[in-house]
């Protein structure tokens, strides 16, 4: 039997026209992939289809879940597409898949039990974890022009999980954030709302103008999270298992 | 008047140093309890969740700008560094400097909101004045909508509690040690009166006011996030039972949202401190902190865990798996029908995966691969259930045998506190019932 490989963008609209796109197919679902990367390598006996990204189509899609699925179980779905793992296009497409034709009569993400469920489960909860991980671990520093800037490199394409919360917690600021694996960016202007860009290409130099006033407080900083520490408890390990080197590498205080 | 001259030369930088450094002890470090938006209205919002924000060389939380508003103290306290009669450098912050710091470092996302804790200049009330001055600033002129920790000061007038209560989110009294015979011996100026006094009234007033908000919606709140004290462990000679028998009735009777305990650190030379050659109690420590999650999450009592007669934890074994082996009567049980309250007093299943298991096994029933993945601890739980009637492997439900797998199994403790416990030694023993008292008595 042929495989079909659907090729996605990677984002959420992406995969829900992937979804919509395989599903519209009426193919025999088991031979059916999505994927948000082409193969390297192309395989025998399969079909590779690429599909341009339709919002009035990942509407369509978003808009079943929520109705047949429930708003968690589509806040679940979007969590897992923002993964960083490969096979989560087609773990979300297997999911939905799952929730619709079966006739579960609970909340179908307690059905823990089920392969399709727990996937999308584990997904999920990585990305709201290191969503929730940022939250804390991300450093602004206070640039010539007084805007706030921080620079991060998650796992998982996080930025607009956790927009919402500085926007809210430094409404009187201007700010921005910057995914430098993805090229993204969340632009935060003074009681305004937030934005996410991407593509546009950043101004190193700006990056390094920062004042004396800025430096007192790094230092201040390092100085507060050194004597914080209890020696005769010293415990690096534990350290680094809490807040793991990946994190460690854009935090003012280890560098 | 010297002190506060003294102070005023200092950099702001000398002043944090000293000034952070001496408050490092305070172990309570959370920023949770709270859900408040900006909305606008400042800087700062409060996550109920609470975040960590970094983790110090120790592997303790930073969540909190942790700092004393002054070291200095009139109180004598033995097991502190900053007691009178030490000589130790001395500083003070000004409201202002404590407000800039705050900001600035809650700005670049360093820290979660403030943890205000200080040593007794001159008087309890100056002292607690100072505070309510800090904690007004920041609310009314930096309009800070962070979180904030402040200590009650012991001996402070009620009414300046009260005032400071209002702006803070969580209020805490250290309850210091144990028993009241231990802190008259340790703490010659504070007495158990002027801790549970102040204690009593911010739980009333947390009560009151709770009503006040049903009906008023627009009340001030006092300390949302509730109180919480912390004991010094290994200082004196209580045991383990009269520690969780006073933790008990502090959240029971006190309505405390936590009870932090501090392995004692030994920073003064003092007739009555112990010494403490293998270093701070850690491990005792952190089976303090285990048995009082069973207290608060998991619905024991302190008497069910600790007895006259068996007044400490195993130190091997953690106070769960502990009980568990002292009640194989009613195992193995079986995972597809047992009620919730039965499923959380087994090892290795969690509150998280307990819930888990009694949503999901409505589709169907459970296997142990599923309980595997909704987070179960298989290689502790296997010798107390049964899936469909099934254990895992047939296994002897006997408490030698199954303390000494469980003992196989490496607990995973935090690091550090893993040296300590030498397996290799514990082969000898093989066949003892693995309890403090059986070792000592090995050793003797």
């Amino acid at each position: 039997m042929n495989v079909k490989k659907y090729i996605c963008e990677d984002s959420i609209d992406g995969i829900f026209t992937a979804v919509y796109d395989a599903w519209a197919s009426k193919a025999d679902m088991e031979t059916i992939r999505i994927e948000t990367r082409m193969d390297s390598n192309f395989e025998l006996f399969t079909e590779y289809i690429n599909v341009s990204t339709d919002y009035s189509k990942s509407e369509k899609v978003a808009n079943t879940i929520k109705k047949k699925l429930g708003q968690d179980c589509y806040m679940d779905i979007c969590h897992a597409a923002l993964s960083g793992s490969d096979s989560k296009a087609n773990a979300v497409f297997r999911f939905i898949r799952f929730g619709l034709l079966s006739d579960i009569k609970m909340p179908i993400m307690n059905a823990l039990g089920k392969k399709e469920v727990s996937t999308i489960f584990e997904l999920s909860r990585n990305v709201y974890n290191e969503a929730h991980h940022l939250l804390g671990f991300i450093r602004f520093k206070e640039l010539h022009n007084g805007v706030l800037f921080s620079e991060i490199e998650p796992k998982n394409n996080i930025l607009t999980l956790i927009a919402s919360h500085f926007a809210d917690r430094l409404s009187k600021e201007n700010w921005m954030i910057h995914d430098k694996k993805r090229q993204l960016f969340i632009i935060h202007k003074k009681e305004k709302a937030w934005l996410l860009i991407s593509g546009e290409q950043l101004n190193l130099d700006e990056t390094y103008n920062v004042s004396e006033y800025e430096m007192k407080f790094q230092s201040l900083w390092k100085e507060f999270c050194h004597n914080i520490s209890i020696k005769e408890r010293e415990n690096k390990k534990l350290q680094q298992q809490n807040l793991p080197l990946r994190f460690q590498k854009d935090m003012v205080e280890f560098n | 008047m010297t002190e506060i001259m003294l102070g005023k030369g200092m950099s702001i930088s000398e002043k944090l140093e000293i000034l952070s450094d001496a408050a490092k002890y305070d172990v309570a470090c959370t920023s949770s309890g709270v859900d408040r938006n900006n909305n606008n209205r400042g800087m700062g919002n409060s996550i109920a969740a609470g975040i960590c924000h970094s983790f110090s060389a120790d592997g303790r939380c930073i969540s909190l700008l942790k700092i004393l508003f002054t070291n200095e103290c009139i109180f004598d306290c033995k097991y502190c560094i900053n007691r009178s009669s030490n000589d130790v450098k001395r500083a003070s912050f000004t409201p202002d400097e404590v407000c800039n710091l705050t900001m600035e470092f809650y700005k670049r996302n360093y820290i979660e909101g403030l943890f205000l804790s200080s040593g007794i200049l001159y008087t309890p009330n100056y002292t607690m004045e100072l505070l309510y001055q800090t904690l007004y600033q920041l609310r009314n002129i930096h309009h800070f909508m962070g979180y904030i920790h402040v200590k009650a000061i012991p001996g402070a007038d009620s009414r300046l509690i009260e005032k400071t209560g209002y702006l803070a989110d969580r209020m805490s009294i250290n309850l210091e040690l144990p028993t009241a015979n231990s802190l008259k011996l340790l703490a010659p100026h504070k007495n158990r009166n002027t801790i549970l006094k102040p204690m009593r009234q911010i739980q009333q007033t947390h009560a009151m006011n709770k009503n006040e908000l049903i009906i008023y919606k627009n009340t001030p709140k006092f300390v949302p996030a509730g109180q919480s004290t912390q004991m010094i462990i290994g200082a004196t000679p209580e045991s383990d039972y009269q520690i969780m028998s006073v933790a008990q009735s502090l959240y029971d009777k006190f309505a405390l949202k936590r009870v932090f305990y501090s392995a004692f650190v030994q920073v003064n030379e003092d007739k009555n401190l112990p010494a403490l050659p293998g270093g701070p109690p850690l491990l005792r420590e952190h089976r303090l902190y285990q048995a009082d999650w069973l207290l608060r999450f998991y619905g024991f009592q302190a008497s069910e865990l600790l007895s006259e007669e068996k007044p400490n934890f195993n130190v091997l074994l953690d106070p769960k798996c502990d009980w568990a082996l002292r009640h194989l009567e009613i195992y193995p049980i079986e995972v597809n029908k047992a009620d919730y309250y039965t499923l959380l007093r087994v090892p290795g299943i969690g509150n998280k995966s307990a819930g888990r298991i009694v949503k999901a096994r409505k589709m169907g029933p459970l296997s142990f691969d599923d309980l595997k993945k909704m987070g179960v601890v298989l290689k502790r739980s296997l010798y107390f259930i049964t899936c469909n009637g099934k254990m895992l492997y047939p296994t002897k439900i006997d408490e030698d045998y199954i303390t000494r797998n469980l003992l196989n199994t490496h607990e995973k403790l935090p690091e550090g506190i893993r040296n300590e416990i030498t397996y290799k030694q514990m082969s000898l023993f093989d066949d003892m019932k693995f309890q403090t008292e059986n070792l000592k008595g090995m050793m003797l």
